[in-house]
């Protein structure tokens, strides 16, 4: 089985015996591929600034606050993280345009919740990205950068990532310490618990322009009390973990899809 | 004076040449010595994807070296040959489990660890879908080596002879969790297991004995080769073989992994090679020798005395004593 290796960008350019002749164009070749990095075209493009606003139902998310379910059960939480990937911009004419930034960026609840990136001027009336770790990043070895292992959302003994990290206490859990941790992770069929997420850009019908040297400031509301409260409604005392890949993690990672939503919207000249 | 120009302007020209050339990151490697990785005669090709991971003298220096270094464990008593022993084919000698941190016991009988570039998924339960993973389970079980990535990569960045390692296997003296794999990976791919009689005797170099030859008849015709596919002797596949669960331990294997019913006590096929040095047998090492094994297998694989015993001579000649050596 052929697996997608980690293929760097690293320029590939060699030393090799050329006419007199060629050397200089050579030499101008070689100076253009060491500054590629440096100026490649960040001027014709628009700056995304997303930034998730955690919140639980209409109240500031903060770690250590105690938080009340709908169903009654208390819950402090005390970690909260997730994987941001694949983000793409829907045109006039319904197709996806990605973005061109680091593809993959993990948030995490009072470090960091927002994440630049570029994308092509144009009309765009949605944004929508992969909640999770699409799953041949889950097949292709050792990942860096975001996805380095060592970042702690990593199954080493069942290799894939953790898409969504929330962890806390509550008196309704029967586990040591009241711990209450939910994993949320898994890419193989047919519990794949990576979502797509989807929110519109649209202000009273009209798309959101986007040109070059302008940032699209754009807010997501996550409630993460919609974690227990969405489609899959999860009591804690029920289940108080859930840390392996399968289909109550898949369950609950349904209810992402009410977790983020549209907060609001601006573009900064 | 115009020679003079024309030779300034020509060291000008190659020094702007280096430095251009030097900008590339795969000059740092131009010190590495390159290995070539051999497939043998007759085999499929390898699994792992070695344009990712090019084998270098220096890598699998490093690799050995990590491999053998209690540094990557917590208390620094558990490297990973502790476990994987190059006398018994680097599975753990005469044990069914492992010992680790903190005086506890594995879960699973530690598999020898050769010709794994063929294999694509990793542990009994093929949990591990990449060898560059692999090394990450034990490193941070709690029960094995009980330690953090992170902790490693710190013991091993503020190690100078470890950061010289790395330059000269990787072209930076960084070490991060994928150079730390890779490394890790290197060495063990080098461990081919292909030398044995068995191997000899299909290269023509040697002969089997009558009772090798009877042993190696009744093993095909009893289609034990079905699961233990020549020339690997394992169709890398996941099967049940009829064991029971067991009481305590309760390990589903496979299922435990795809979450699918059908997959229950379904474990990773072992290789029969160098089967004389990796007693004890099954996942959990319930079996100590091969006659126990013929015993759990009689109720659908009968074999009379003689059969069973020439069976065994045939599997002394998949011992390979050139994968423990000391120069390897």
């Amino acid at each position: 089985m052929l697996y997608l290796s980690d293929v760097s960008t690293e320029n590939r350019y060699s030393n090799r015996t050329m006419p007199v002749a060629g050397l200089l164009i050579l030499l101008s070749l070689l100076f253009v591929a060491c500054q590629k990095k440096v100026t490649e075209s960040a001027s014709d493009q628009g700056m995304l600034n997303i930034r998730f606003q955690t919140e639980w139902a209409d109240a500031p998310f903060v770690l250590g606050e105690q938080y009340e379910l709908l169903n009654g059960e208390f819950f402090t939480p005390t970690a909260w993280k997730f994987y941001v990937a694949h983000l793409e911009l829907k045109t006039l004419n319904g197709t996806w345009v990605a973005s061109s930034g680091n593809d993959y960026h993990l948030m995490e609840a009072s470090t960091a919740l927002n994440l630049v990136t570029t994308a092509p001027p144009g009309n765009y009336t949605a944004v929508r990205f992969l909640v999770g770790v699409d799953s041949t990043r889950n097949v292709s070895g050792v990942q860096s950068g975001a996805l380095d292992p060592l970042k702690g959302m990593f199954w080493t003994w069942n290799s894939g990532y953790i898409f969504v990290k929330l962890e806390g206490n509550s008196a309704a859990s029967t586990q040591p310490n009241n711990k209450v941790e939910y994993h949320i992770g898994g890419f193989r069929a047919p519990y794949n618990a990576a979502q797509t997420i989807e929110i519109p850009l649209t202000i009273a019908g009209a798309p959101t322009t986007l040109t070059a040297h302008t940032t699209l400031n754009l807010g997501i509301v996550t409630n993460v009390s919609k974690l227990f409260e969405g489609s899959f409604p999860v009591s804690i005392a029920q289940h108080p973990v859930c840390m392996t890949p399968g289909e109550l993690a898949w369950q609950i990672s349904g209810n992402l899809q009410q977790v983020f939503s549209f907060g609001q919207l601006a573009i900064e000249e | 004076m115009k020679r003079a120009v024309s030779i300034s302007v020509l060291i000008g020209v190659i020094a702007l040449l280096q430095w251009a050339v030097g900008c590339g990151k795969n000059d740092a490697n131009r010190a590495n010595t390159p290995i070539d990785f051999k497939v043998p005669d007759g085999w499929p090709e390898p699994a792992y994807d070695f344009s990712s991971n090019p084998l270098t003298k220096e890598g699998v220096a490093l690799g050995k070296k990590l491999f053998f270094d209690g540094l990557l464990s917590k208390d620094g008593n558990f490297p990973c040959v502790s476990c994987h022993q190059p006398f018994a084919a680097f599975a753990t000698y005469e044990h069914d489990f492992s010992h680790g941190f903190d005086n506890q016991f594995t879960t699973r009988n530690a598999p020898g660890l050769f010709n794994l570039a063929w294999h694509s998924a990793f542990h009994h339960d093929g949990g591990i879908t990449h060898l560059d993973l692999q090394p990450l389970a034990p490193i941070t079980a709690p029960n094995e080596m009980a330690e953090t990535i992170e902790n490693v990569l710190q013991k091993l960045n503020g190690d100078p002879s470890y950061q010289a390692d790395f330059a000269k296997a990787f072209g930076s003296p960084e070490i991060s969790t994928a150079n730390m794999a890779k490394a890790l990976s290197q060495y063990m791919l080098t461990l081919v297991s292909a030398s044995s009689k068995y191997d000899l005797v299909k290269q023509g170099k040697a002969q089997f004995d009558v009772n090798q030859e009877a042993g190696y008849a009744v093993f095909v015709q009893k289609g034990c080769n079905q699961c233990h596919t020549e020339p690997l002797f394992t169709n890398l596949q996941y099967a049940y073989n009829g064991l029971p669960m067991h009481p305590t331990l309760r390990d589903l294997g496979r299922m435990g992994i795809t979450g699918r019913s059908q997959d229950s006590l379904h474990f990773k096929v072992p290789s029969l090679r160098n089967i004389a040095l990796t007693f004890p047998y099954m996942h959990d090492g319930r079996f100590w020798s091969l006659e126990d094994v013929y015993d759990h297998y009689n109720s659908f694989i009968p074999l009379s005395a003689v059969e069973r015993a020439l069976l065994t001579e045939f599997f002394h000649t998949l011992t390979d004593p050139s994968l423990g050596a000391e120069d390897r």
